[in-house]
């Protein structure tokens, strides 16, 4: 796991709580990430940056534009704070 | 919370009433509440006008709609004021608009008959009939210039307009374990700044609160001060992102 992990973890948590852990949980691994009952991040599956864009899109497709807007400004300001570049899909979002 | 039927109006503290509703997909839904005292009733936030029909039926399950003298409503948005015009209709004569001088000015142009309580000019309180007060309390630009909350001093409720509201997909009633995140994505997108979220938050210190009653989401009855301090520290708004 790389910097991107709180960012991910950010995003699990929120998703918990936006869409209930049950949808959260059945989305994570497609996107390659390995949690454990609570939703902290066990692992993931390549690099972090793209790891959070597929997870990102996956909620998104699947629930709709609210599921990614609902962590967007958490994740903008997290990513600032940390000096790391954000997934392609809050570019567009 | 299993056992609470959501078709029906849901008591959440004496006299106090959830008429909301259960069952949309939507994420934001919105949560009307009645209060009523001896023979006369407040109406907090009735709601927009796809959801009359669900609101009015709770409504007249607990109380003659002509007991209502009062609708408040802490802003001017369709989905708490837009049935306004059609409850006027059942409700009758003798109801006047709670609400800010600000929000009036707009609130005005749905049409409404009744008159309005301008809350900024009247000390920030309303006496019933029993002499019962419930007091508003000032929260400008959260997310409207002209917002407030209302609190009643006899069940402790506090009916928090937007604030402490959340997008719930997977709603309940009640808070629930993860309420804290769908209330900071909520937060993060509709309020301005954490300088003025504080500001707001710092109002309720003090003051003893057994439910936060928000107008979307679900009801907080677990440690409320929790998610006062949860929102005290939120680092809300998007202003400085672009």
């Amino acid at each position: 796991m790389d910097a991107y992990k709180d960012l991910i973890a950010m995003v699990v948590r929120r998703e918990m709580g936006v869409l209930g852990p049950e949808k959260t949980l059945a989305l994570l691994p497609e996107a390659g990430v390995t949690v454990d009952q609570k939703g902290e991040i066990l692992s993931y599956t390549g690099p972090g940056r793209e790891v959070l864009d597929k997870l990102l899109r996956l909620f998104g497709e699947r629930y709709g534009l609210w599921a990614v807007l609902a962590c967007k400004i958490a994740v903008l300001k997290e990513a600032a704070r940390q000096n790391l570049a954000l997934p392609d899909v809050l570019a567009t979002k | 919370m299993a056992d609470l039927e959501l078709d029906r109006a849901v008591e959440i503290a004496p006299g106090v009433y959830w008429v909301g509703f259960d069952g949309e997909s939507a994420g934001l839904r919105c949560n009307p509440y009645l209060i009523l005292d001896g023979d006369e009733a407040v109406f907090i936030e009735p709601g927009s006008v796809p959801h009359f029909p669900i609101v009015l039926r709770k409504v007249l399950s607990i109380v003659d709609p002509r007991r209502i003298k009062t609708i408040i409503v802490s802003h001017q948005d369709p989905d708490l004021c837009a049935a306004i015009p059609r409850f006027e209709e059942i409700i009758g004569p003798d109801l006047k608009i709670a609400t800010h001088s600000r929000a009036a000015i707009l609130i005005q142009h749905y049409g409404l008959r009744s008159p309005f309580y301008h809350v900024d000019q009247n000390g920030w309180r309303l006496r019933l009939k029993s002499g019962r007060e419930l007091k508003f309390i000032f929260a400008p630009y959260l997310h409207f210039p002209g917002m407030f909350m209302t609190y009643d001093p006899v069940t402790k409720v506090l009916f928090s307009g937007d604030l402490f509201g959340a997008f719930s997909y997977d709603w309940s009633l009640y808070a629930g374990e993860y309420y804290d995140e769908a209330m900071k994505a909520f937060h993060e997108n509709y309020m301005p700044a954490r300088e003025i979220l504080a500001r707001a938050m710092a109002k309720l210190d003090g003051l003893e609160i057994s439910l936060i009653a928000p107008q979307h989401g679900s009801i907080i009855r677990d440690n409320p001060r929790r998610y006062i301090d949860i929102l005290r520290n939120l680092d809300c708004g998007d202003y400085m992102l672009d």
